[in-house]
């Protein structure tokens, strides 16, 4: 792999890796450090909760996601509205000394399907505030372009609901928005289940994927990190070294000239 | 000097009137420097800690990193 293939600038920063990995659901704080560092991943993603007084457990956590010097995207997971999600960012902002929030306003908690009309509202206000938004959207082009109009460098549809591992739903959907915005960041968020989903995100043209369970709930979860590494190479390299046509009828490999049995009156 | 209500975290706690962010976060066994706050829906920055004064009924969120997807 040429590393410069694969380096990007992504909310300011130039890195190398594509791959943009989660923080929850691993078996241990350890197996979740060694997954993390595996994956090659530069960003994590993080969340805040409510502290009990006196109780300072969630450092431990902290302290192991520190240790890793990657950069952190702390998300609004679990509001539900732009107002919510707002002091949520806010708060994010003053812990993790960051801009970058990867917003999420959930509209429906059957399948935490994005809400898009409290999304872009949170999203006009948190880009007054200088935050860098990593909205995490549908595959809707039109909310795709309402983003854009409100200033996203930024975008991330999903590939299908939080946590299913469906892989990608709608290839046509996520092409269409790569299509429409050559110029802005577009991370696949959400869904992705195993490393060719990955892979499929890329040659799409995907600048990015960002994925938790996939890796968390794998039955082994650094082998499983290690694997998407490979598979975000493979994708990005895949894409660049430019694919063949596609045929409607088979061609041989083999030539067919001097072959056992070939007849030239055929 | 009287007590006030106010919910911390969604729990109905009693505060001393008249204590700021800052008096009743040490109060409480919170370390400034390590979490975030909001009041009423609204993100209180750090360096208001020190001025603000708490009121009756106020609704406090204290929240701290952990793990998210």
């Amino acid at each position: 792999m040429n590393e410069q293939d694969n380096a990007w600038n992504i909310g300011g920063k130039s890195l190398s890796s594509r791959l943009l990995i989660g923080s929850a659901l691993y078996p241990s704080p350890e197996i979740m450090k060694q997954a993390i560092a595996s994956s090659g991943a530069e960003i994590v993603t993080v969340s805040l909760r409510r502290q009990s007084a006196g109780d300072d457990s969630g450092d431990y956590f902290w302290n192991i996601i520190q240790s890793l010097n990657l950069n952190i995207l702390p998300n609004t997971a679990g509001c539900h509205t732009a107002k919510e999600a707002i002091t949520t960012a806010m708060m994010a902002r003053e812990i993790f000394k960051t801009n970058w929030i990867k917003l999420e306003v959930i509209g429906d908690d059957y399948n935490l399907q994005p809400d898009p009309f409290e999304l872009l509202k949170a999203t006009e206000t948190l880009i007054a505030e200088g935050f860098e938004v990593f909205p995490y959207m549908t595959d809707d082009l039109v909310l795709a372009s309402r983003l854009a109009d409100a200033g996203c460098n930024i975008l991330m549809p999903w590939g299908s609901p939080i946590g299913s591992g469906k892989g990608l739903m709608n290839p046509y959907n996520l092409k269409v928005i790569r299509e429409r915005f050559p110029d802005l960041q577009l991370i696949v968020d959400a869904g992705i289940g195993k490393p060719s989903h990955a892979v499929q995100a890329m040659e799409l043209g995907y600048d990015g994927v960002l994925l938790n369970s996939a890796v968390a709930l794998a039955q082994q979860p650094i082998k499983m990190a290690n694997a998407f590494k490979a598979a975000m190479i493979a994708g990005i390299d895949g894409r660049s070294a430019g694919q063949m046509q596609q045929r409607d009828l088979a061609s041989p490999s083999t030539p067919i000239v001097g072959t056992p049995f070939w007849h030239q009156d055929k | 000097m009287n007590d006030i209500s106010i919910l911390l975290n969604g729990q109905k706690k009693a505060l001393p009137e008249n204590q700021t962010v800052s008096q009743a976060l040490t109060l409480f066994g919170y370390q400034e420097d390590k979490v975030a706050v909001a009041m009423n829906g609204e993100f209180v920055a750090r360096a208001n800690y020190c001025t603000l004064i708490i009121q009756p009924k106020d609704d406090i969120e204290v929240v701290s990193p952990m793990q998210g997807g």
